[in-house]
């Protein structure tokens, strides 16, 4: 078995607010091998963020504090790496496409200017032409149209659609081993999100590069991973193939999750609510922090923190009514 | 009780906030010193003793004594009074019709604030101390007309920033949903709109009383504030000037008071921001 | 573009009949007779009837107000003081304050960005405390005093600098400094808190995520962007110089336009009061033109919506 691209092992991260200490990651544990893409769900202020800027170290310190954990990329430690080598790692080695397009171009530059930034910040030498060319032909690769105008528009000139596509550019031109898309069709209207995720896919197949995939959205993982890591309140609940996800979930989160989602191919009856609400993430509560809004909670539940432990090869799932027995 | 835990959760943002602390203590000394002024003064600022003039620093005279030999720091603490009372007549001047014609113009928009906010044009287009000092020019200097003419100087300021505040808050949801409900247009914006527009405002009030004394202590320099023998910082300065030379230390005393009490507002003002700004905190 | 700009031009000119209206008025809503203020309290009555019917003033108000306006477009408006144009006395001070005013805007603009550059970037650290504690003490400070004290120390003391005058380059130093510091401070805080809302801005995340140095994620990708209000903020701090000047000109006896104004309302020489009161209103409101221009410049999303 080859060695994973990203090895992320018991992460703990703090920020410190005016309100107190929230505990925005706990323990988290997870892997992508070369050229797999792994989706990250969640609710919204799960963590799923957090744990991407964490992997690009872009994680302001303070307020945050990354208490402990490693992140191992291509088998260096990126925690323990100098300001420098992190500098020269992102956009190179990895590279990331945020969530909301409108807000992520720079107002005040061209698009072409700022997807060849990103060229020479790692090959400081190109030519002025050469460079052209490259910028150019990224603009090609993810279907801007008209490429030779649009690397002289500035971001305001364009849609939501074409600003990701320009951001998706800008976010390969160095060839990077690992993507990582943080919810990067969440801002988008419907009719364009199938056409990202397209593109995404497909790009992810020309390169041969690593995809984290963080949605909110069940349908998307389904559709574009190949294995899926579950987030609830900061602690990974659990972390499957697609298929063993969707077919046998063992997390009754993720039991929950699947059954909020409302399907054609057979008849459900309602859907299916989780009760409760997420707990607050400055005091959690003592044991299994979905205890409150379990139906199949066990007396150990309220004592103890429920360990990722595998279900079976390649399944793992962090609840004691799976693991216990 | 929502408005409660705010209040106190911004007077504790302020207590925490080493410079608006700073500024709290300046104020609170600065009103004590112009509300008991007659109590505290060793001597009557407007006694006049030739025999001392320019009389150095003593333990009886602690600033010495001016060219017709008053006591500075009596006339100091006079000064103090007399800064207070222009600081607040001529603020509560501007608030009231520069918040009255802001949240006029803001509210209903359309000719009658197009025709409120050109008339704050053309005050605003005399910059900084100049239409002060074209209004007094008119009326004559006295402290009645300072008073007058820095308060109409300040009104562009406070009709801007209501009427911003005012149009900002009139999108909200609970604005729409209590014109939907039928209430009537006044109380819709005394009840609704004007305390949720509150904290520019009283941003501004503070910052305005630093702005405006050292306006009025400018007119008094150029000899066109309150008028001699009554004590005004910046007519003190305006005579100390004549003896720079030969007597420097007269002039330090009342820029020092003018400068510390500005300060004093503009430090408080300046943690009432950060405070009262939800966007800055962590 | 060139839509916005007209647009901006013909907002100008009610602003421009109400300043020339607003100076008007001011000899006019004036208590008591204009005639005999313009005349002293110790002109015979003939002298006052004389002055009253030489400026037109037993004519009707409009009649007088178009009279003011033609004399101020014509440069016939004649000073009460000297026997010459109103205009004639003014524009020459008009320009040594503007040289005066420009000084001061490069010291302001210059430490002001910095300041506020170092303190945003520096969030909360000692630079950060002693950049907003100086700039809160260069604006409290008073003109009048502040030029006073340099003027002690460098002047009368260290006898470094003159205490006042035009002429050499020592001379526009302290008047420049002293007029600049409030500005400064301004700017600081204003560049401070823009720079701040900047940083916090996703297109910063996505430039550090690129791989560029922090140095050009600040000075490229934020430093562009939080100057665009700050140029606003300039260009505002240009008129309070103007006005500002009126107290630095005055302790250093610069011999610009804030001096003549003074001096002539103590001589109760009004038309020069009305004119230089007009002008430095019509340079301030053009020099904000000119800075809506630039803004529409610097920010791509109005150069192409407006």
């Amino acid at each position: 078995m080859t060695p994973p691209l990203l090895s992320v092992s018991n992460l703990t991260v703090h920020f410190h607010t005016e309100a107190g200490v929230v505990r925005a990651l706990e323990d988290i544990s997870f892997s992508i091998a070369p050229g797999e893409i792994l989706g990250l769900v969640g609710e919204t202020g799960c963590g799923k963020s957090v744990t991407a800027s964490c992997v690009m170290r872009l994680i302001p310190t303070p307020p945050g504090r990354i208490v402990s954990g490693e992140i191992l990329f291509d088998g260096r430690d990126i925690l323990s790496m100098s300001d420098e080598e992190v500098r020269l790692m992102r956009g190179r080695d990895m590279a990331m496409i945020f969530q909301d397009p409108m807000s992520s171009l720079n107002p005040v530059f061209t698009t072409g200017f700022q997807v060849g930034e990103a060229i020479v910040t790692h090959e400081p030498s190109i030519a002025r032409e050469p460079l052209r060319a490259r910028v150019l032909d990224l603009f090609r690769k993810v279907n801007i149209a008209d490429p030779e105008t649009s690397v002289n528009r500035y971001p305001h000139m364009m849609s939501g659609g074409m600003k990701q596509r320009v951001m998706i550019a800008m976010a390969l031109s160095c060839g990077p081993k690992l993507l990582i898309a943080d919810e990067p069709t969440t801002a988008l209207d419907v009719s364009i999100q199938a056409q990202i995720l397209t593109l995404i896919r497909r790009l992810q197949r020309e390169e041969g590069s690593s995809v984290l995939l963080i949605s909110h959205d069940l349908g998307v993982i389904a559709s574009m991973a190949d294995r899926v890591t579950v987030m609830y309140a900061g602690s990974i609940a659990e972390t499957a193939r697609v298929r063993d996800l969707f077919d046998d979930p063992q997390h009754p989160y993720t039991r929950g999750l699947l059954g909020a989602i409302p399907r054609l191919d057979r008849d459900q009856g309602r859907l299916a609510v989780i009760p409760g609400t997420l707990p607050n993430l400055m005091n959690l509560p003592q044991g299994c922090k979905f205890r409150e809004r379990c139906a199949e909670a066990l007396p150990v539940c309220a004592e103890k923190r429920p360990a990722l432990a595998e279900i079976r090869p390649g399944h793992e799932a962090a609840c004691h009514a799976r693991t216990g027995r | 009780m929502a408005d409660r835990s705010q209040g106190s959760l911004v007077a504790r943002r302020i207590l925490r906030n080493p410079i608006a602390v700073a500024g709290l203590a300046i104020i609170l000394g600065y009103l004590f010193i112009a509300a008991f002024a007659p109590h505290i003064a060793p001597f009557d600022p407007t006694a006049q003793d030739l025999s001392r003039s320019f009389a150095p620093i003593s333990a009886g005279n602690p600033m010495g004594c001016d060219e017709f030999g008053r006591d500075i720091l009596s006339r100091i603490i006079f000064g103090a009074r007399t800064s207070l009372i222009i600081q607040f007549f001529s603020v509560c001047i501007a608030l009231v019709i520069g918040v009255f014609l802001g949240a006029l113009g803001g509210y209903f928009g359309g000719r009658l604030d197009e025709a409120i906010m050109r008339v704050m044009d053309v005050l605003l287009a005399f910059p900084g101390i100049l239409l002060a000092l074209a209004i007094v020019a008119m009326l004559g200097p006295d402290l009645r007309n300072l008073i007058i003419a820095i308060g109409v100087y300040s009104i562009p300021q406070f009709a801007r920033i209501t009427r911003g505040s005012v149009i900002s808050v009139r999108q909200n949801d609970y604005v729409t949903a209590a014109r939907a409900i039928g209430e009537n247009q006044s109380s819709i914006i005394l009840r609704y709109v004007l305390p949720n527009a509150i904290s520019p405002i009283i941003i501004q009030t503070t910052l305005r009383m630093a702005t405006v004394l050292l306006t009025a202590a400018g007119l008094g320099f150029l000899g066109l504030g309150v008028q001699p023998p009554e004590p005004e910082w910046g007519t003190m300065l305006s005579n100390a000037r004549m003896y720079l030379r030969s007597a420097p230390m007269v002039a330090v005393f009342p820029g020092l008071s003018i400068m510390l009490v500005v300060l004093g507002f503009n430090f408080f003002g300046d943690g009432l921001q950060d405070a009262l700004n939800p966007r800055l905190k962590e | 573009m060139g839509r916005f700009i007209l647009r901006r031009f013909a907002m100008l000119i009610p602003v421009l009949v109400g300043v020339s209206l607003t100076a008007f008025l001011i000899l006019h809503l004036a208590p008591g007779d204009p005639a005999r203020l313009m005349a002293g309290v110790e002109a015979s009555q003939e002298d006052v009837d004389m002055l009253r019917h030489k400026f037109g003033l037993d004519r009707p108000l409009p009649v007088q107000y178009a009279m003011f306006v033609k004399g101020l477009v014509t440069g016939e408006l004649m000073s009460l003081r000297f026997e010459s144009p109103a205009m004639e006395i003014i524009l020459p001070k008009l320009k040594n304050t503007l040289i005066l005013a420009c000084a001061s805007i490069v010291v302001a603009v210059v430490l002001g960005v910095t300041a506020g550059v170092l303190s945003a970037t520096h969030r909360k650290s000692w630079i950060d405390y002693a950049a907003t504690i100086l700039s809160l003490f260069g604006i409290s400070m008073p003109v009048f005093w502040w030029g006073l004290l340099l003027m002690l120390l460098f002047s009368v003391k260290l006898m470094w600098l003159p205490s006042g005058g035009m002429g050499t380059f020592r001379h526009i130093i302290l008047p420049a400094v002293v007029l600049g510091t409030a500005s400064t401070g301004i700017i600081a805080r204003m560049t401070r808190s823009s720079m701040l809302d900047v940083l916090r801005q996703d297109y910063i995340t996505t430039a550090a995520a690129k791989g560029l140095t922090r140095r050009l994620v600040v000075n490229r990708h934020a430093l562009r962007n939080a100057l665009i209000p700050t140029v606003t903020v300039v260009g505002l701090q240009f008129g309070q110089l103007l006005a500002g000047a009126v107290l630095t000109e005055t302790v250093f006896t610069w011999p610009g336009i804030g001096r003549l104004l003074v001096t002539s309302i103590l001589a109760r020489d009004l038309p020069v009061v009305q004119a230089a009161l007009v002008i430095i209103a019509l340079l301030f409101v053009f020099v904000n033109l000119a800075v809506d221009i630039l803004y529409a410049v610097l920010d791509p999303r109005i150069r192409y919506n407006g």
